[in-house]
Protein backbone atom coordinates (compact mmCIF):
# COMPACT_ATOMS: atom_id res chain seq x y z
CA UNK A 1 0.00 0.00 0.00
CA UNK A 2 1.71 3.47 -0.72
CA UNK A 3 0.07 6.82 0.30
CA UNK A 4 1.44 9.22 -3.13
CA UNK A 5 1.35 12.95 -1.93
CA UNK A 6 -1.15 12.49 0.41
CA UNK A 7 -2.57 16.55 1.56
CA UNK A 8 -5.68 17.07 3.83
CA UNK A 9 -6.45 20.14 6.14
CA UNK A 10 -9.01 20.68 9.19
CA UNK A 11 -9.89 23.82 8.42
CA UNK A 12 -6.79 26.34 7.99
CA UNK A 13 -5.21 23.41 10.27
CA UNK A 14 -3.06 21.72 7.91
CA UNK A 15 -2.37 17.96 8.85
CA UNK A 16 -0.53 16.29 5.71
CA UNK A 17 1.23 18.41 3.21
CA UNK A 18 2.43 15.90 0.10
CA UNK A 19 2.89 13.17 2.41
CA UNK A 20 4.45 9.66 1.42
CA UNK A 21 4.46 6.36 2.92
CA UNK A 22 4.69 2.09 2.24
CA UNK A 23 3.32 -0.13 4.36
CA UNK A 24 4.14 -2.97 2.39
CA UNK A 25 1.17 -5.38 1.12
CA UNK A 26 0.81 -8.52 3.75
CA UNK A 27 3.33 -7.00 6.19
CA UNK A 28 2.33 -4.76 9.70
CA UNK A 29 3.18 -1.18 9.55
CA UNK A 30 3.32 0.23 13.09
CA UNK A 31 2.53 4.26 13.33
CA UNK A 32 3.85 5.94 16.36
CA UNK A 33 4.16 9.89 17.38
CA UNK A 34 3.21 12.22 19.70
CA UNK A 35 -0.55 12.92 20.28
CA UNK A 36 -2.41 15.13 17.45
CA UNK A 37 0.49 13.91 15.48
CA UNK A 38 -2.01 12.86 12.14
CA UNK A 39 -1.92 9.11 13.42
CA UNK A 40 -5.75 8.61 13.55
CA UNK A 41 -6.33 10.65 10.47
CA UNK A 42 -3.78 8.92 8.17
CA UNK A 43 -6.22 6.28 9.11
CA UNK A 44 -9.26 7.75 8.64
CA UNK A 45 -8.18 8.75 4.71
CA UNK A 46 -7.03 5.26 4.41
CA UNK A 47 -10.48 3.68 5.69
CA UNK A 48 -12.13 6.85 3.00
CA UNK A 49 -13.74 8.71 6.23
CA UNK A 50 -12.14 11.32 5.13
CA UNK A 51 -11.81 13.21 1.72
CA UNK A 52 -8.17 14.00 1.05
CA UNK A 53 -5.91 15.03 -2.13
CA UNK A 54 -3.52 12.44 -3.35
CA UNK A 55 -3.57 9.15 -3.95
CA UNK A 56 -3.57 6.07 -1.71
CA UNK A 57 -2.89 3.10 -4.15
CA UNK A 58 -3.16 -0.64 -2.93
CA UNK A 59 -2.19 -3.82 -4.82
CA UNK A 60 1.05 -5.74 -6.50
CA UNK A 61 2.07 -2.98 -8.47
CA UNK A 62 0.63 -0.41 -6.24
CA UNK A 63 -2.45 0.30 -9.10
CA UNK A 64 -5.47 -0.24 -7.42
CA UNK A 65 -7.43 2.42 -5.44
CA UNK A 66 -7.53 1.66 -2.17
CA UNK A 67 -11.40 2.90 -1.95
CA UNK A 68 -11.83 -0.65 -4.64
CA UNK A 69 -10.63 -2.61 -1.48
CA UNK A 70 -12.46 -3.92 1.78
CA UNK A 71 -11.17 -2.74 4.99
CA UNK A 72 -11.68 -3.58 8.80
CA UNK A 73 -10.80 -0.62 10.96
CA UNK A 74 -10.48 -1.04 14.83
CA UNK A 75 -11.01 2.54 16.23
CA UNK A 76 -9.62 4.40 18.85
CA UNK A 77 -13.20 3.94 21.00
CA UNK A 78 -14.65 0.52 19.96
CA UNK A 79 -17.94 2.35 17.99
CA UNK A 80 -20.10 -0.56 19.03
CA UNK A 81 -23.88 -0.54 18.68
CA UNK A 82 -25.93 -0.20 21.58
CA UNK A 83 -28.87 -1.82 20.50
CA UNK A 84 -27.18 -4.63 19.45
CA UNK A 85 -25.75 -7.64 21.92
CA UNK A 86 -22.05 -8.06 21.88
CA UNK A 87 -22.72 -11.14 19.45
CA UNK A 88 -24.67 -9.23 17.15
CA UNK A 89 -22.36 -6.46 17.01
CA UNK A 90 -19.32 -9.08 15.81
CA UNK A 91 -21.92 -10.10 12.99
CA UNK A 92 -23.34 -7.06 11.74
CA UNK A 93 -20.26 -6.36 9.72
CA UNK A 94 -20.61 -9.99 7.64
CA UNK A 95 -21.85 -10.07 4.30
CA UNK A 96 -25.85 -10.60 4.55
CA UNK A 97 -25.18 -12.98 1.60
CA UNK A 98 -23.48 -15.40 3.57
CA UNK A 99 -25.34 -18.68 4.78
CA UNK A 100 -26.51 -18.34 8.83
CA UNK A 101 -24.91 -20.97 10.04
CA UNK A 102 -21.89 -19.83 8.69
CA UNK A 103 -22.23 -16.44 10.08
CA UNK A 104 -22.88 -18.33 13.55
CA UNK A 105 -20.07 -20.88 13.53
CA UNK A 106 -18.28 -17.56 12.27
CA UNK A 107 -19.00 -15.39 15.10
CA UNK A 108 -19.02 -18.12 17.57
CA UNK A 109 -14.82 -18.44 16.70
CA UNK A 110 -14.27 -15.31 16.96
CA UNK A 111 -15.88 -14.83 20.29
CA UNK A 112 -13.95 -17.55 21.69
CA UNK A 113 -10.77 -16.61 20.24
CA UNK A 114 -11.03 -12.82 21.72
CA UNK A 115 -11.93 -14.20 25.28
CA UNK A 116 -15.74 -12.76 24.77
CA UNK A 117 -17.91 -15.91 25.66
CA UNK A 118 -18.94 -14.10 29.30
CA UNK A 119 -20.29 -11.30 27.58
CA UNK A 120 -21.29 -12.24 24.31
CA UNK A 121 -25.04 -12.07 25.16
CA UNK A 122 -24.55 -8.52 26.67
CA UNK A 123 -25.04 -4.88 25.29
CA UNK A 124 -22.09 -3.06 25.49
CA UNK A 125 -23.71 -0.99 28.17
CA UNK A 126 -23.06 -3.87 30.30
CA UNK A 127 -19.57 -4.89 29.31
CA UNK A 128 -16.22 -3.28 30.52
CA UNK A 129 -13.57 -1.16 28.59
CA UNK A 130 -11.43 -4.02 27.95
CA UNK A 131 -14.47 -6.44 26.56
CA UNK A 132 -15.61 -3.29 24.73
CA UNK A 133 -11.95 -2.98 22.91
CA UNK A 134 -11.86 -6.93 22.12
CA UNK A 135 -15.44 -6.87 20.71
CA UNK A 136 -13.77 -4.30 18.48
CA UNK A 137 -11.18 -6.07 18.02
CA UNK A 138 -13.18 -9.14 16.90
CA UNK A 139 -15.43 -7.43 14.29
CA UNK A 140 -12.50 -6.21 12.32
CA UNK A 141 -10.71 -10.08 12.69
CA UNK A 142 -14.48 -11.47 11.56
CA UNK A 143 -14.49 -9.21 8.92
CA UNK A 144 -13.07 -10.47 5.78
CA UNK A 145 -10.71 -7.53 4.52
CA UNK A 146 -7.74 -6.79 2.41
CA UNK A 147 -6.36 -4.40 4.95
CA UNK A 148 -7.07 -4.04 8.75
CA UNK A 149 -6.57 -0.75 10.55
CA UNK A 150 -6.28 -0.23 14.37
CA UNK A 151 -5.81 2.67 16.59
CA UNK A 152 -4.51 2.04 19.80
CA UNK A 153 -6.40 -1.73 19.50
CA UNK A 154 -5.23 -2.59 22.97
CA UNK A 155 -6.36 0.73 24.72
CA UNK A 156 -7.65 -0.73 28.28
CA UNK A 157 -6.43 -4.01 28.57
CA UNK A 158 -4.03 -5.46 31.06
CA UNK A 159 -0.63 -6.95 30.27
CA UNK A 160 -1.52 -10.48 30.63
CA UNK A 161 -4.86 -10.36 28.38
CA UNK A 162 -2.96 -8.19 25.73
CA UNK A 163 -0.14 -10.24 25.95
CA UNK A 164 -2.66 -13.20 25.14
CA UNK A 165 -4.64 -11.38 22.46
CA UNK A 166 -1.02 -10.28 20.72
CA UNK A 167 -0.30 -13.71 20.54
CA UNK A 168 -4.15 -14.87 19.24
CA UNK A 169 -3.70 -12.19 16.93
CA UNK A 170 -0.34 -13.05 15.81
CA UNK A 171 -1.71 -16.00 13.20
CA UNK A 172 -4.95 -14.47 12.02
CA UNK A 173 -3.15 -11.05 10.94
CA UNK A 174 -0.89 -13.27 8.92
CA UNK A 175 -0.32 -11.95 5.46
CA UNK A 176 -2.95 -9.41 6.01
CA UNK A 177 -1.75 -5.57 5.29
CA UNK A 178 -2.24 -4.18 8.71
CA UNK A 179 -1.84 -0.54 9.66
CA UNK A 180 -1.53 0.22 13.42
CA UNK A 181 -1.32 3.07 15.47
CA UNK A 182 0.18 2.92 18.84
CA UNK A 183 1.85 4.21 21.98
CA UNK A 184 3.31 1.33 23.42
CA UNK A 185 6.85 0.58 22.04
CA UNK A 186 6.51 -2.84 23.64
CA UNK A 187 3.12 -3.50 21.33
CA UNK A 188 5.25 -2.17 18.14
CA UNK A 189 7.70 -4.73 18.73
CA UNK A 190 6.25 -7.44 19.22
CA UNK A 191 3.45 -6.96 16.10
CA UNK A 192 5.37 -5.01 13.48
CA UNK A 193 7.66 -5.24 10.61
CA UNK A 194 8.52 -1.89 10.34
CA UNK A 195 7.89 1.28 12.75
CA UNK A 196 7.36 4.54 11.48
CA UNK A 197 7.39 7.62 14.20
CA UNK A 198 5.52 10.31 12.55
CA UNK A 199 5.72 14.20 14.04
CA UNK A 200 3.22 16.99 13.06
CA UNK A 201 4.73 20.88 12.26
CA UNK A 202 2.47 23.69 12.53
CA UNK A 203 1.88 24.95 8.47
CA UNK A 204 4.19 21.97 6.93
CA UNK A 205 2.15 19.11 8.38
CA UNK A 206 2.94 15.59 9.49
CA UNK A 207 6.34 13.95 8.38
CA UNK A 208 8.32 10.90 9.15
CA UNK A 209 10.70 11.46 11.82
CA UNK A 210 12.12 7.89 11.67
CA UNK A 211 11.76 4.60 11.06
CA UNK A 212 12.42 1.37 12.76
CA UNK A 213 12.45 -2.22 10.75
CA UNK A 214 11.93 -5.43 12.76
CA UNK A 215 13.20 -8.65 10.99
CA UNK A 216 12.53 -11.00 13.95
CA UNK A 217 9.55 -13.61 12.80
CA UNK A 218 6.60 -12.61 14.79
CA UNK A 219 6.05 -15.82 16.15
CA UNK A 220 9.52 -16.11 18.04
CA UNK A 221 9.88 -12.34 18.76
CA UNK A 222 11.93 -11.63 22.29
CA UNK A 223 11.70 -8.42 23.24
CA UNK A 224 13.93 -8.27 25.74
CA UNK A 225 16.71 -9.85 22.84
CA UNK A 226 19.69 -7.53 22.27
CA UNK A 227 18.85 -6.19 18.89
CA UNK A 228 15.05 -5.80 19.62
CA UNK A 229 16.95 -3.61 22.36
CA UNK A 230 18.39 -1.82 20.41
CA UNK A 231 15.14 -1.00 18.22
CA UNK A 232 13.56 -0.24 21.43
CA UNK A 233 15.87 2.23 22.27
CA UNK A 234 16.33 3.48 18.88
CA UNK A 235 12.33 4.14 18.38
CA UNK A 236 12.40 5.34 22.11
CA UNK A 237 14.91 7.99 21.05
CA UNK A 238 12.92 8.97 17.74
CA UNK A 239 9.74 9.61 20.39
CA UNK A 240 11.60 11.55 22.77
CA UNK A 241 13.04 13.68 20.15
CA UNK A 242 9.54 14.41 18.32
CA UNK A 243 8.31 15.43 21.97
CA UNK A 244 11.09 17.68 22.05
CA UNK B 1 -33.97 -13.86 49.95
CA UNK B 2 -31.07 -11.59 49.29
CA UNK B 3 -31.09 -7.84 50.37
CA UNK B 4 -30.88 -6.98 46.71
CA UNK B 5 -34.12 -9.08 45.44
CA UNK B 6 -35.56 -7.58 48.70
CA UNK B 7 -35.00 -3.63 47.50
CA UNK B 8 -36.13 -4.85 44.10
CA UNK B 9 -39.18 -5.82 45.41
CA UNK B 10 -39.81 -2.46 47.83
CA UNK B 11 -38.89 -0.40 44.57
CA UNK B 12 -41.88 -2.55 42.67
CA UNK B 13 -44.52 -2.22 45.80
CA UNK B 14 -43.66 1.59 45.72
CA UNK B 15 -43.91 2.27 41.91
CA UNK B 16 -47.30 0.64 42.36
CA UNK B 17 -48.41 1.88 45.59
CA UNK B 18 -47.43 6.09 45.04
CA UNK B 19 -49.52 6.49 41.85
CA UNK B 20 -52.48 4.60 43.20
CA UNK B 21 -52.27 6.66 47.13
CA UNK B 22 -52.28 9.81 44.98
CA UNK B 23 -55.28 8.72 42.80
CA UNK B 24 -57.05 7.58 45.82
CA UNK B 25 -56.28 10.99 47.78
CA UNK B 26 -57.26 13.12 44.82
CA UNK B 27 -60.77 11.62 44.72
CA UNK B 28 -61.11 11.83 48.43
CA UNK B 29 -60.51 15.30 48.04
CA UNK B 30 -63.07 15.42 45.10
CA UNK B 31 -65.56 13.74 47.62
CA UNK B 32 -65.45 15.93 50.37
CA UNK B 33 -65.89 18.72 47.85
CA UNK B 34 -68.82 17.39 46.28
CA UNK B 35 -69.95 16.33 49.62
CA UNK B 36 -69.62 20.37 51.17
CA UNK B 37 -70.91 22.19 47.72
CA UNK B 38 -73.89 19.23 47.81
CA UNK B 39 -75.16 20.23 44.29
CA UNK B 40 -75.27 17.74 42.46
CA UNK B 41 -75.66 19.86 39.46
CA UNK B 42 -72.46 21.38 39.90
CA UNK B 43 -69.97 18.88 41.09
CA UNK B 44 -71.81 15.70 40.96
CA UNK B 45 -71.24 12.71 43.24
CA UNK B 46 -68.38 9.80 42.62
CA UNK B 47 -71.18 7.23 42.44
CA UNK B 48 -73.24 9.73 40.32
CA UNK B 49 -70.67 9.82 37.55
CA UNK B 50 -69.79 6.02 37.79
CA UNK B 51 -73.30 5.26 37.48
CA UNK B 52 -73.62 7.29 34.30
CA UNK B 53 -70.13 5.46 33.10
CA UNK B 54 -71.77 2.30 32.29
CA UNK B 55 -74.94 3.79 31.23
CA UNK B 56 -73.18 5.10 28.51
CA UNK B 57 -72.31 1.68 27.71
CA UNK B 58 -75.94 0.70 27.24
CA UNK B 59 -76.35 3.37 24.44
CA UNK B 60 -75.90 2.50 21.12
CA UNK B 61 -74.68 6.07 20.23
CA UNK B 62 -72.02 5.97 23.18
CA UNK B 63 -69.96 3.41 20.52
CA UNK B 64 -70.72 5.42 17.51
CA UNK B 65 -69.19 8.63 19.54
CA UNK B 66 -65.86 6.77 20.73
CA UNK B 67 -65.52 4.86 17.03
CA UNK B 68 -66.27 7.75 15.47
CA UNK B 69 -63.64 9.99 17.67
CA UNK B 70 -61.29 7.64 17.82
CA UNK B 71 -61.32 7.04 14.02
CA UNK B 72 -60.54 10.57 13.59
CA UNK B 73 -57.74 10.62 16.35
CA UNK B 74 -56.29 7.97 14.56
CA UNK B 75 -56.16 9.53 10.82
CA UNK B 76 -55.07 13.21 12.43
CA UNK B 77 -52.15 11.20 13.94
CA UNK B 78 -51.56 8.73 10.84
CA UNK B 79 -51.38 11.85 8.55
CA UNK B 80 -49.01 13.90 11.03
CA UNK B 81 -46.91 10.87 11.45
CA UNK B 82 -46.50 10.31 8.02
CA UNK B 83 -45.99 14.10 6.64
CA UNK B 84 -43.43 14.34 9.65
CA UNK B 85 -41.75 10.75 9.14
CA UNK B 86 -41.59 11.70 5.11
CA UNK B 87 -40.18 15.46 5.41
CA UNK B 88 -37.58 14.59 8.48
CA UNK B 89 -36.35 12.31 6.13
CA UNK B 90 -36.18 14.28 3.27
CA UNK B 91 -34.65 17.14 6.12
CA UNK B 92 -31.81 14.35 6.27
CA UNK B 93 -31.16 14.23 3.07
CA UNK B 94 -31.33 18.00 2.30
CA UNK B 95 -31.04 20.26 4.88
CA UNK B 96 -31.68 23.26 3.97
CA UNK B 97 -35.52 21.86 3.97
CA UNK B 98 -35.29 22.55 7.72
CA UNK B 99 -34.31 25.91 7.37
CA UNK B 100 -37.23 26.32 4.42
CA UNK B 101 -40.27 24.75 7.08
CA UNK B 102 -39.18 26.47 9.70
CA UNK B 103 -40.71 29.77 9.25
CA UNK B 104 -44.33 27.52 8.60
CA UNK B 105 -43.06 24.95 11.60
CA UNK B 106 -42.75 27.63 14.21
CA UNK B 107 -45.98 29.77 12.77
CA UNK B 108 -48.09 26.60 13.51
CA UNK B 109 -46.24 26.08 16.82
CA UNK B 110 -46.65 29.38 18.45
CA UNK B 111 -50.27 29.78 16.80
CA UNK B 112 -53.01 29.52 19.54
CA UNK B 113 -54.95 26.57 18.99
CA UNK B 114 -58.00 28.02 19.24
CA UNK B 115 -57.40 30.36 16.76
CA UNK B 116 -56.79 27.15 14.12
CA UNK B 117 -60.03 25.80 14.84
CA UNK B 118 -61.93 28.85 14.42
CA UNK B 119 -60.39 29.65 11.14
CA UNK B 120 -60.46 25.71 10.18
CA UNK B 121 -64.10 26.03 11.17
CA UNK B 122 -65.05 29.13 8.28
CA UNK B 123 -62.88 27.47 5.57
CA UNK B 124 -63.90 23.28 6.07
CA UNK B 125 -66.52 21.34 7.53
CA UNK B 126 -66.70 19.84 10.95
CA UNK B 127 -64.80 16.48 9.68
CA UNK B 128 -61.90 17.98 7.79
CA UNK B 129 -61.15 20.92 10.73
CA UNK B 130 -61.40 18.27 13.19
CA UNK B 131 -58.21 16.33 11.42
CA UNK B 132 -56.41 19.35 10.26
CA UNK B 133 -56.84 21.23 14.11
CA UNK B 134 -54.52 18.16 15.32
CA UNK B 135 -52.70 17.91 12.13
CA UNK B 136 -51.25 21.29 12.55
CA UNK B 137 -50.48 21.01 16.47
CA UNK B 138 -49.76 17.32 16.13
CA UNK B 139 -47.17 17.67 12.77
CA UNK B 140 -44.57 20.02 14.00
CA UNK B 141 -43.92 18.19 17.37
CA UNK B 142 -43.65 14.79 15.32
CA UNK B 143 -41.60 17.04 12.98
CA UNK B 144 -38.93 17.91 15.31
CA UNK B 145 -39.02 15.28 17.39
CA UNK B 146 -37.95 12.84 14.06
CA UNK B 147 -35.73 15.14 12.77
CA UNK B 148 -34.07 15.29 16.60
CA UNK B 149 -34.15 11.50 16.44
CA UNK B 150 -31.79 11.19 13.24
CA UNK B 151 -29.79 13.87 14.53
CA UNK B 152 -29.37 10.92 17.83
CA UNK B 153 -27.80 8.54 15.65
CA UNK B 154 -24.21 8.46 16.10
CA UNK B 155 -21.77 9.36 13.10
CA UNK B 156 -19.17 7.49 14.75
CA UNK B 157 -21.52 4.09 14.11
CA UNK B 158 -22.53 5.71 10.38
CA UNK B 159 -18.90 6.01 9.78
CA UNK B 160 -17.77 2.51 11.00
CA UNK B 161 -20.27 1.61 9.22
CA UNK B 162 -19.41 2.67 5.97
CA UNK B 163 -16.11 1.34 6.19
CA UNK B 164 -17.11 -1.93 6.80
CA UNK B 165 -19.36 -1.18 3.80
CA UNK B 166 -22.71 -2.27 5.46
CA UNK B 167 -25.52 -2.11 2.66
CA UNK B 168 -28.33 0.81 3.37
CA UNK B 169 -31.08 -1.74 4.55
CA UNK B 170 -29.17 -3.22 7.19
CA UNK B 171 -27.94 0.18 8.34
CA UNK B 172 -31.35 1.51 8.91
CA UNK B 173 -32.77 -1.51 10.30
CA UNK B 174 -29.94 -2.11 12.68
CA UNK B 175 -28.17 1.07 13.38
CA UNK B 176 -30.27 3.96 12.73
CA UNK B 177 -33.71 2.85 14.24
CA UNK B 178 -32.73 1.46 17.01
CA UNK B 179 -30.53 4.84 17.83
CA UNK B 180 -33.51 7.16 16.44
CA UNK B 181 -36.61 5.14 18.29
CA UNK B 182 -35.70 6.01 21.53
CA UNK B 183 -35.43 9.97 20.71
CA UNK B 184 -38.95 9.82 18.26
CA UNK B 185 -41.01 7.98 20.65
CA UNK B 186 -40.17 10.68 23.38
CA UNK B 187 -42.29 12.96 21.02
CA UNK B 188 -44.93 10.36 20.28
CA UNK B 189 -45.74 9.58 23.78
CA UNK B 190 -45.88 13.25 24.46
CA UNK B 191 -48.01 14.07 20.93
CA UNK B 192 -50.30 10.93 21.35
CA UNK B 193 -52.65 11.70 24.31
CA UNK B 194 -52.56 16.00 23.18
CA UNK B 195 -53.69 14.32 20.17
CA UNK B 196 -56.99 13.22 21.28
CA UNK B 197 -57.38 15.97 23.58
CA UNK B 198 -57.15 18.58 20.10
CA UNK B 199 -59.67 15.98 17.99
CA UNK B 200 -62.58 16.21 20.97
CA UNK B 201 -62.04 20.09 21.85
CA UNK B 202 -62.31 20.65 18.06
CA UNK B 203 -65.23 18.20 17.97
CA UNK B 204 -66.94 20.77 20.64
CA UNK B 205 -66.52 23.56 18.53
CA UNK B 206 -67.28 21.89 15.12
CA UNK B 207 -69.86 19.77 16.25
CA UNK B 208 -69.14 16.97 15.02
CA UNK B 209 -71.79 14.23 14.63
CA UNK B 210 -71.18 11.19 16.27
CA UNK B 211 -67.85 12.15 18.53
CA UNK B 212 -67.29 12.23 22.35
CA UNK B 213 -66.88 16.16 22.12
CA UNK B 214 -70.37 16.69 20.99
CA UNK B 215 -71.63 14.47 23.16
CA UNK B 216 -69.48 16.92 25.73
CA UNK B 217 -71.18 19.55 25.13
CA UNK B 218 -74.48 18.45 24.90
CA UNK B 219 -73.87 17.61 28.47
CA UNK B 220 -73.30 20.72 29.17
CA UNK B 221 -75.87 22.42 27.23
CA UNK B 222 -78.32 20.55 29.37
CA UNK B 223 -76.64 20.70 32.80
CA UNK B 224 -76.06 17.10 33.08
CA UNK B 225 -72.56 17.51 34.66
CA UNK B 226 -72.07 13.65 35.83
CA UNK B 227 -72.80 12.79 32.05
CA UNK B 228 -70.23 15.29 30.96
CA UNK B 229 -67.74 14.05 33.98
CA UNK B 230 -68.60 10.32 32.55
CA UNK B 231 -67.69 11.38 29.22
CA UNK B 232 -64.56 12.90 30.43
CA UNK B 233 -63.29 9.54 31.86
CA UNK B 234 -64.30 7.49 28.55
CA UNK B 235 -61.89 9.95 26.67
CA UNK B 236 -58.92 9.38 29.62
CA UNK B 237 -59.53 6.08 29.62
CA UNK B 238 -59.23 6.14 25.35
CA UNK B 239 -56.37 8.19 25.95
CA UNK B 240 -54.69 5.96 28.46
CA UNK B 241 -54.98 2.99 25.93
CA UNK B 242 -53.37 4.82 23.62
CA UNK B 243 -50.09 5.87 25.62
CA UNK B 244 -50.36 2.25 26.87
CA UNK B 245 -50.07 1.05 23.26
CA UNK B 246 -46.64 2.99 22.33
CA UNK B 247 -45.18 2.11 25.46
CA UNK B 248 -45.82 -1.09 24.51
CA UNK B 249 -44.34 -0.90 21.16
CA UNK B 250 -41.27 1.25 22.49
CA UNK B 251 -40.63 -1.87 25.04
CA UNK B 252 -40.54 -4.13 21.84
CA UNK B 253 -38.72 -1.33 19.62
CA UNK B 254 -36.04 -0.11 21.89
CA UNK B 255 -33.74 -2.53 22.94
CA UNK B 256 -30.41 -2.59 24.61
CA UNK B 257 -31.02 0.36 27.04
Amino acid sequence: MKVNGLSFSYGEKVIFKDFYLDAPNGKVTCIMGSSGGGKTTLLNCISGQLDFEGQILYGQNGQNDIKQKSISYVFQQPRLIPSMTVEKNIEYVLPSSMPKEQRRTRVKEFIEKMQLSDCAGSYPRYISGGQASRASLARALVFESDILLMDEPFKGLDIKLKRQILETLTPLIKGKTVVFVTHDIEEALLMADSVYVLDRVDGAGVKIVGKEDVSQPREDRDIYSDQLNTTRQNIYRLLTDVKK
Amino acid sequence: MTGKENRKKLYLLLNLTIPIATLVVALAVYAIVSKAVGIELLVPSIPNIIKKFFLLFAQSSFYKAVAGTVGRAALSYFLSFAFAIILAVATKMCPYLRRALSPIILLVRIMPTMSIILIALIWFNSFQSTILVAFCVIFPMLYTSFCDAIESVDKDLIEMSKTYKIDRKRMIFKMYLPQALPVAFTGIKSSIGLNLKLVIAAEVLAQTADSIGVYMQLSKIILDTSTLLAWTAVAIILGGIFELIVIVIEKKAVKGR
